[in-house]
């Protein structure tokens, strides 16, 4: 499955990179049922790491509790404008996408 | 271009799908990638440690609204003032799955995340900052979901 990249926002104020991520994916739970083809199966995003070059940032998982479309937001100090930081997540498939963006 | 994705931090997870049913991968428990050493706590022991917490005055703030008109995007947020913090985690007492998130703070990341998960039923969100000794300080709100979330 193709999944879109992932949206990244990351600012840097008062020393603290204030990071709010959006990550286009179905987040099926596996209890819906659809009209064409009966219960779809459970398909979501169980883990999320952000990177700052070797250090991670944000590490977390997840479970079918989470909405469609998964976003996130927290905050770290420590990292200057110009750096890049990297988010990957990897799914209940083993599907996987990950996306960069520079600090502003 | 480079490999885009750390391969080994991805090969801890093979097999690791056919256990995603059963709630957050049990083969994930333990991974290097996780620096908490304990497993995933259970809503019992959730809801024995919010007792204690009401105790105590807690320093763990939760923002979720009251009523949800959609049970299946819920917004939530936690933050911690908590020394020490190790992890923040959000449980849904009425989810099929009732353990949504849980979060490892490295060191320099603040004790804060917010996110949306989903609600089955009007019920309680909790949740629950983790310190290093294993101690879960935890809050919880009640929110009455117009339509439930999971299917």
């Amino acid at each position: 499955m193709n999944h879109q990249p992932i949206r990244i926002r990351a600012l840097l104020r008062d020393g603290v990179v204030d990071v709010r991520v959006l990550m286009p994916h179905p987040m099926e739970t596996g209890m819906r049922r659809d009209p064409a083809v009966g219960l779809v199966p459970a398909h979501h995003i169980s883990d999320v790491k952000v990177t700052l070059g070797q250090r991670t940032v944000f590490a977390a998982r997840m479970s079918i509790a989470v909405s469609r479309d998964p976003v996130l937001a927290f905050r770290f100090a420590g990292a200057k404008a110009g750096e890049r930081l990297r988010v990957s997540w990897i799914d209940s498939r083993g599907e996987v996408r990950s996306d960069d963006a520079v600090i502003v | 271009m480079t490999q885009s994705f750390d391969r080994r931090w991805v090969l801890q997870f093979a097999g690791a799908a056919s256990l995603a049913a059963a709630g957050l991968p049990a083969a994930l428990a333990a991974t290097a990638n996780s620096a908490a050493p304990f497993a995933d706590p259970t809503l019992a022991e959730v809801m024995t440690a919010l007792g204690i917490s009401q105790a105590t005055s807690p320093a763990v703030t939760l923002d979720v609204p009251a009523i949800a008109d959609d049970g299946a995007v819920v917004p939530v947020s936690i933050v911690s003032a908590i020394p020490g913090t190790a992890e923040l985690l959000i449980f849904v007492d009425v989810n099929p799955q009732p353990l949504a998130l849980r979060f490892t703070v490295p060191g320099g990341t603040e004790p804060y995340l917010a996110t949306r998960i989903r609600m089955a039923a009007s019920g309680t969100v909790l949740a629950a900052a983790r310190t290093s000794d294993g101690t879960l300080h935890v809050v919880a709100q009640r929110v009455q979901v117009a339509v439930g979330g999971c299917g």
